[in-house]
């Protein structure tokens, strides 16, 4: 195993040597480093060709000047790591370090939110396989894989950034700011969501109405009532909302994770959205305006050992899904109150002056106005800039998913195993989740791998749309610029992890499928 | 047997009797007979095979065939009135000019040119780019991957490392080069240069499907008969293992339409004269709200041939694959969608 | 079950949304103090001095925080700024140029340290490379010198000396003197640097220092700066080896820090305040690397115009936002306050829809314009010519009369007035039936006076007399003196233009090769991407691209135009065009510039060398509050008069 690690190691290496060198080579052969001072008179011309010429040593051949480059990078053997300074006199590495965060904030929440929504509707489709629900599923996640990203850019910046923000700055006779909205809205987006929950169940025409019905009327409702309360303006769940939500999660989750008869899971889930309940207001006492990502963190991990001792006392056999249900209760409840408290931050974002009631922005990762120290009104910012080029991002990929989740499920619901689980009578919930579930997510482990692997490559068309300064935009001004070294400095890192990604997808498969080993060929 | 009655009962097959009727539905026919019957079952895949073979035909009538070189063209005209190259005046129509009339259904650009004219040609142009990049890179991927995973051993690793070799080449600088060196050679020679490098995803899938097939009997039988390592290659497993192939190229076919509008983004796929959906839909990705036919025809285009790829692409699936049994190796069915959605 | 879970979470969310309670005062409607400037590429360097960090992010900031004797209006005329001081010619004799710049009395960095000469000499640091070399700061010709800066090899360089720099008995005062008289002396003086900051940098200081400290650090620098050039033979009594090799010395740091520690990207409170000092009405305050860059208010600002007080600018911010279509959105969701750029008709439609804001377009110094191959350039390397050939042997090649008819029916056909009307016209107002102002001369701008007479008798008439029609039908007549099968309908003649793969070119490219067809040439129409670096192929004919003069110099053309100049990539080669331009570079008076202008467009138009089409024009969209906003046709464009700026 070491060996074969070690091995496939060493290839790496060599793979990396050789692709470095073509690349290089290539990029070289990819542009005019020069070409910014063609449509220049400037009287000193022919001196800044000259200079230019010197520092990017462009009189010395790029095969030959690939070595000297490799000569800095191969320096980290000695202490000298160097990837060279970009054209505009900054060094690469400085550069990457600035841009990678950048895309882990983009690209990472919007791959995860992909795969976990993805891989949920994949589940439901396959469940469901010949349903309306899949074809309906099918046929958007096949639509959505079929958008260029920069033309869903366009649209989600049209309606949800301007069009949304037109909607929250609209001020009534009097002046006031007011969200109300237009009764046409109200019943054109509860009869689409009653399509989509109606969509969800199975059964009799009169099933199916009567879901999309009681949805119309319940969002309808709720909408009203958002709409003349402003609630847009000064949204909050308070502690009523966080505890109906906890309380409906911890149920949700026992019927989910464990069934009702399990009561010990039911007792320990509903304590725990208790205690929630109960820590309402210390959390908002703990949670003031100078707190930081730590002390939430530190919040979390209290939470979290809470909710396993819940599920430690409540049962003395079989303990495992019990903790479960009670762990992820007070994961949901933590985030509900996390919710809860960037919501109360609202307002002032809204109205300060840097924002000046346009809350959603198309362009940057953040607003460089906003001088607050408030933790909120930060992570509110933060949240603000990701949400549209995560939708666009999430929107485009997630339907990848979708269709593997739904093939490799379907693949297994048809193994012999499956069969005999459901022979020897157990019900359809333990058969998917328990049975099925596990060896559909083999094949999408190394699919997550590859594409985690990917994340620091950076999405090159997004970043660039929603003008986000990332990995994807450093590739594309290097290439658009001539700048070799700082395109190298990219490659190097994703090259580097893409060939790890590779060789952990092949580690990954064999240990999660014992029938397959490695180096065995 | 009735199509509707079939399709009620593969919604119950996945509780009762599967064997019954999966036997039922095939008893007397040959592969091929099974595999067509099957998908002519998959209305949306029939549906889209039709609307795409209608699109096909559409715009390359409407448009006419043009190939060769910029000074040695030829060029057979279709029955469209207006090409590329004719910049007939534009009308003003409110704010807008070239609003679409029925001289130019479509619209027309700010300097003229017909968009009737310029979708169908593009959507040719794209269709052709699809073709090549998806037909080539499932060629290589096949060849590649068959002989990994029939010979194995170091011939193998040999061709497994260099797959990872060209995994870490980026497809933006391949397109980068193409369109600085050789952009003017033309869509054709951009759409090979790329599916020499769109191979990858392929390979890895034929070769672990050819890799458990070597192991099977009849192969055994077939080399104790005396055949060649090529004919058993070819003959013997690769029919075996065509359902993946195809399935997986479908996939690629709708991921090259999307690679080459994403490179065109960037500026770096199809270069002027000639025009693709990528390159349209680019220019004009900013006509949203003021001449919106420039924004929406081109993506519609698109959305309809790459939704009609895949929906031909998940029939087929079906098709070969009835009850998704274990024909695909699921491991390298899932590596092939790490190439499949290129264009973030 | 399914259905109840649904019903049941629909029921939580509904009750939990209703319960919304705390009711929201009105916010007040602050008048706004912040203006948000989008700029397509990210700062790189606070000093845009530098061959690397000359980009136009950087020059605009550098301009927010730098006041000098001048700058250029958006009527591109030079103004003086008598605030800071003046300056004027004081020998004008054979042989002996002489200007003094003086500082007015009592203009102050943002630190309180008074402006004096001493904050000029470093002007002559970084334009001399006679200086570097005697100071042993480095041979700029062949290494990379101390002071890494974009400023050798110009005009300066090439006329003054180590000691040209000469500075008053009050200080205030530092005379240049060249080596004969300098047309364009105006733009060729000294910029105030603050000298100090670097001395003290030198000296390892991280903080801003008392103002005694800061003045004599200056005094340092002014010693350094003579010593570091001076030599026993010129000065036998004040040179002092030990003085000289300290000043060396001193230099050499200083001019690290100048070409190195300047590169900042990430701008906050534990930047060393000392690379902030700023003479101008802004000073930065923090920058994120990549995103952005906030400037607020100098207090001590007195160098330039006073800054305007009712509902003034407190903050100036740029952002950095790549494409244009994104800014254009940006702008209507109130993400930036100034858009500045080259839209597409879609996004101009977009920009003028957007209620907000104010549109105006406006044109710029950069000019379209067609040049036409005589023969090999000046400049072909082997690689060049192993590409596009050795010698030129298309259809223009050579001064024939066939060459010269060739060329003159390709300049003809050429669809001048259309491409003007689609380009810049129509761009912004799509039904215009008007005509769009075509560019006349590779010398002048429209707006110069000059201009009207010029193209009087220049020779351009030929090419703007009748309709196009009918100049395309005098084209094909000339064609057809040599190509009798050449008709409206036979295009006989190839022709390859280069021209770069962008949109504006690729349009423009289809009405040329359209039109030109009428005149029986059959013009190529593929794009070069890599169009720069093929200006010298012998295999292509036509060159399309636009020159972008930074300043308005007199001689700012002749790299154009003489024969070894360096941007003749065509083989032009004429003595009387040489003579005329060679003679620019001396005169003194408009009538003898006006004069040697007019001699090199004949030539020009005789020969049929190119044709000019038109200026670019650029698009100012800003938020409508703001007020005092007007475009400029050179760097730094929109922000020059950001002292006017209020809301």
């Amino acid at each position: 195993m070491l060996a074969f690690i070690g091995r496939r190691i060493s290839i790496a290496l060599l793979i990396l040597f050789g692709s470095s060198f073509i690349a290089y080579n290539l990029e070289a052969y990819a542009g005019d480093p020069l070409a910014g001072l063609a449509e220049s008179t400037a009287p000193n011309k022919g001196y800044l060709i000259a200079t230019l010429t010197r520092e990017l040593q462009l009189d010395v051949p790029p095969p030959a000047r690939y070595f000297l480059w490799l000569k800095g990078v191969l320096g980290f053997l000695t202490g000298h790591f160097d990837l060279g300074m970009s054209r505009d006199a900054s060094p690469v590495i400085s550069q990457m370090a600035t841009a990678i965060p950048v895309t882990l904030r983009l690209v990472t929440g919007a791959t995860f939110t992909a795969i976990v929504l993805g891989i949920t509707i994949g589940i439901i489709s396959a469940i469901r396989q010949y349903s309306r629900l899949d074809y309906v599923m099918t046929f958007i996640s096949f639509l959505l894989f079929s958008l260029p990203v920069f033309w869903v850019a366009v649209l989600l910046k049209q309606y949800l950034a301007i069009g949304f923000n037109d909607f929250l700055g609209h001020t009534d006779a009097n002046g006031n700011p007011q969200a109300s909205i237009p009764v046409e809205w109200i019943i054109g987006i509860s009869a689409i969501l009653g399509v989509v929950f109606a969509g969800f169940v199975s059964g009799t025409r009169n099933r199916v109405l009567i879901t999309w019905a009681a949805t119309f009327v319940l969002f309808s409702a709720m909408l009203f009532g958002i709409s003349s309360t402003n609630w847009l303006l000064n949204p909050q769940l308070s502690i009523v909302g966080v505890g109906i939500m906890s309380i409906g999660v911890a149920v949700g989750l026992t019927y989910v994770l464990t069934g009702f008869e399990n009561r010990g899971a039911l007792k320990a889930g509903l304590t725990t959205a208790g205690i929630a309940i109960v820590s309402y207001y210390p959390f908002q006492f703990l949670a003031g305006p100078s707190t930081n990502a730590f002390m939430i963190l530190g919040l979390g991990l209290v939470s979290m050992a809470i909710a396993f001792a819940v599920g430690w006392f409540y049962v003395k056999v079989d303990r495992g899904p019990v903790i479960r249900v009670s762990m992820f209760t007070a994961l949901f409840a933590g985030f509900f109150m996390l919710v809860d408290r960037i919501m109360q931050s609202w307002n002032g974002y809204f109205n300060s002056d840097a924002i000046n009631r346009r809350p959603i922005p198309t362009i940057g990762d953040s607003n460089p106005l906003l001088m607050s120290n408030d933790f909120w009104i930060q992570t509110l910012d933060g949240i603000t800039h990701v949400a549209l080029p995560t939708m666009a991002l999430t929107l485009i990929s997630f339907a990848g998913y979708v269709r593997y989740a739904r093939g490799s499920l379907l693949e297994v619901l048809n193994m012999d195993y499956i069969r005999t689980a459901r022979a020897k009578g157990l019900g359809e919930r333990q058969v998917i989740l328990r049975h099925a579930m596990r060896n559909a997510m083999i094949p999408l482990t190394t699919l997550i791998a590859f594409d985690i692997a990917g994340i620091l490559g950076g999405a090159i068309i997004t970043e660039s749309v929603f003008g986000w300064k990332g990995m994807g935009t450093l590739f594309r001004n290097a290439i658009g610029n001539q700048d070799l070294n700082l395109f190298m400095g990219g490659l190097v890192l994703t090259s580097f992890l893409a060939v790890m990604a590779n060789l952990a997808a092949d580690l990954l498969y064999s240990a999660l499928d014992p029938r397959i080993r490695i180096g065995k060929k | 047997m009735a199509i509707k009655k079939s399709k009620k009962d593969k919604a119950e097959s996945t509780t009762v009797g599967e064997n019954a009727i999966a036997n039922r539905e095939t008893e007397g026919l040959s592969q091929g007979q099974i595999i067509r019957k099957r998908f002519f079952q998959h209305k949306p895949a029939v549906f889209s095979l039709f609307f795409l073979i209608a699109i096909t035909l559409f715009v390359y009538s409407a448009s006419g065939i043009h190939l060769g070189t910029e000074h040695n063209p030829i060029n057979y005209q279709g029955w469209w009135h207006y090409t590329i190259l004719d910049l007939p005046d534009t009308t003003l129509c409110g704010e807008a000019v070239g609003c679409p009339t029925l001289d130019h259904p479509f619209g027309q650009d700010n300097i003229g040119r017909d968009f009737f004219a310029l979708v169908t040609r593009g959507t040719e142009i794209s269709l052709m780019v699809m073709v090549i990049i998806g037909f080539l890179g499932g060629f290589i991927g096949t060849v590649i991957g068959a002989i990994a995973g029939f010979f194995g051993g170091w011939v193998d690793a040999v061709l497994m490392r260099f797959t990872d070799f060209i995994i870490t080449i980026p497809t933006i600088l391949i397109g980068a080069v193409i369109g600085f060196r050789v952009g003017n050679l033309g869509v054709f020679v951009l759409a090979c240069l790329l599916g020499v490098f769109a191979w990858t995803g392929l390979a890895r899938l034929v070769r672990g499907e050819f890799l458990s097939l070597r192991e099977r009997e009849f192969v055994d039988a077939a080399r104790v008969a005396g055949a060649s390592n090529f004919r058993i290659i070819f003959k013997h497993i690769l029919p075996n293992a065509i359902g993946v192939i195809i399935v997986s190229v479908t996939l690629a076919l709708s991921g090259a339409i999307l690679l080459e509008t994403a490179l065109s983004y960037i500026g770096l796929g199809v270069q002027a004269p000639d025009v693709s959906l990528g390159l349209i839909i680019n220019q004009y990705q900013d006509s949203f709200t003021y001449s919106p036919w420039l924004f929406w025809w081109p993506g519609a285009f698109i959305i309809a041939i790459a939704l009609s790829v895949n929906f031909i692409g998940d029939g087929l699936r079906d098709a070969f694959d009835p009850r998704q049994r274990r024909r695909i190796k699921r491991k390298d069915f899932v590596l092939v969608a790490a190439k499949t959605r290129p264009g973030k | 079950m399914k259905k109840g879970l649904v019903k049941s979470v629909a029921l939580l969310a509904a009750s939990a949304f209703g319960v919304a309670g705390l009711s929201m005062a009105p916010a007040q409607a602050d008048v706004r103090s912040t203006v948000i400037i989008n700029e397509t590429t990210a700062m790189s360097s606070l000093n845009s001095g530098t061959p690397d960090t000359n980009l136009v992010t950087n020059t605009d900031i550098g301009s927010l925080t730098g006041f000098g004797f001048y700058y250029y209006n958006d009527k591109a005329a030079l103004v003086k700024n008598t605030k800071f001081g003046s300056y004027k010619i004081t020998k004008n004799t054979t042989g002996d140029f002489e200007v003094t710049y003086t500082v007015a009395k009592g203009k102050v960095w943002s630190d309180g340290t008074p402006i004096n000469a001493d904050d000029l000499l470093l002007s002559l640091v970084l334009s001399s490379s006679d200086y570097s070399k005697k100071a042993g700061l480095g041979n700029p010709d062949t290494d990379t010198p101390a002071f890494n800066s974009g400023g050798y090899g110009g005009t300066v360089d090439n006329h003054v000396n180590a000691n040209a720099y000469d500075i008053s008995d009050d200080g205030m005062s530092v005379t240049v003197t060249y080596d004969s008289y300098q047309p364009d002396w105006q733009v060729l003086g000294p910029g105030p640097a603050p000298v100090h900051a670097l001395v003290l940098m030198a000296a390892g200081k991280k903080t801003l220092q008392k103002t005694s400290v800061n003045i004599s650090a200056k005094g340092k620098f002014e010693d350094a700066f003579y010593a570091a050039v001076d030599t026993e033979a010129a000065d036998p009594d004040g040179y002092d080896a030990d003085t000289t090799a300290w000043a060396k010395g001193l230099m050499a740091k200083i001019g690290n820090i100048w070409s190195n520690k300047y590169n900042i990207t990430n701008i906050n409170s534990s930047t060393n305040p000392l690379l902030l000092i700023s003479n101008g009405g802004f000073i930065v305050q923090s920058a994120v690397d990549s995103q952005s860059v906030i400037l607020g208010r100098n207090a001590k600002y007195n160098s330039g115009p006073a800054l305007a007080t009712s509902n003034p600018i407190n903050s100036v911010v740029f952002k950095f936002v790549a494409d244009g279509a994104p800014a254009a959105q940006a702008l209507a969701n109130g993400d930036i306050d100034i858009y500045d750029g080259q839209p597409s008709t879609a996004v101009y439609q977009q920009l003028k829809g957007i209620s907000g804001a104010t549109t105006v377009v406006a044109p710029t110094m950069t000019f379209e314009h067609v040049d036409l191959r005589v023969g090999v350039s000046n400049s072909l390397t082997d690689a060049q010519a192993a590409v596009g050939g050795s010698t030129y042997t298309g259809p223009f090649a050579g001064n024939s009369q066939k060459a010269i008819d060739l060329r003159k029916a390709f300049l003809l056909a050429l669809p001048r007035q259309d491409i003007a009307n689609k380009e810049v016209l129509q761009i912004f107002d799509p039904g215009s039936t008007a005509n769009a102002t075509v560019l006349n001369s590779s010398f002048l701008l429209p707006a110069q006076k000059a201009y009207a007479t010029l193209i009087k008798s220049s020779g351009i008439a030929a090419l703007t007399t009748g309709t196009q029609a009918q100049r395309t039908a005098q084209a094909l007549a000339l064609v057809k003196k040599y190509y009798p099968s050449a008709s409206a309908s036979n295009s006989v003649v190839d022709i390859t233009m280069t021209f770069k793969n962008n949109s504006r070119r690729i349009d423009e490219n289809a009405l040329i090769a359209a039109e030109e067809a009428k005149a029986g040439f059959n013009v190529s129409r593929t794009p070069d991407a890599g169009w720069s670096s093929h200006l010298n192929y012998n295999s292509s004919d036509v060159f399309m691209f636009a020159w972008s003069p930074s300043a308005i110099a007199q001689t700012g053309t002749n790299a154009n135009f003489l024969s070894d100049g360096s941007n003749n990539h065509y083989g032009w080669n004429y003595p009387a065009m040489d003579t005329a331009l060679h003679a620019l570079e001396t005169d003194s008076t408009d009538a003898a510039v006006n004069a040697h202008i007019l001699a090199a467009e004949k030539i020009i138009n005789a020969n049929a060398l190119t044709a000019p089409l038109y200026q670019w024009p650029q698009v100012i969209s800003y938020n409508k509050s703001l007020q005092g906003v007007l475009p400029a046709p050179l760097t730094p464009n929109i922000v020059w008069n950001y002292f006017a700026w209020h809301y």
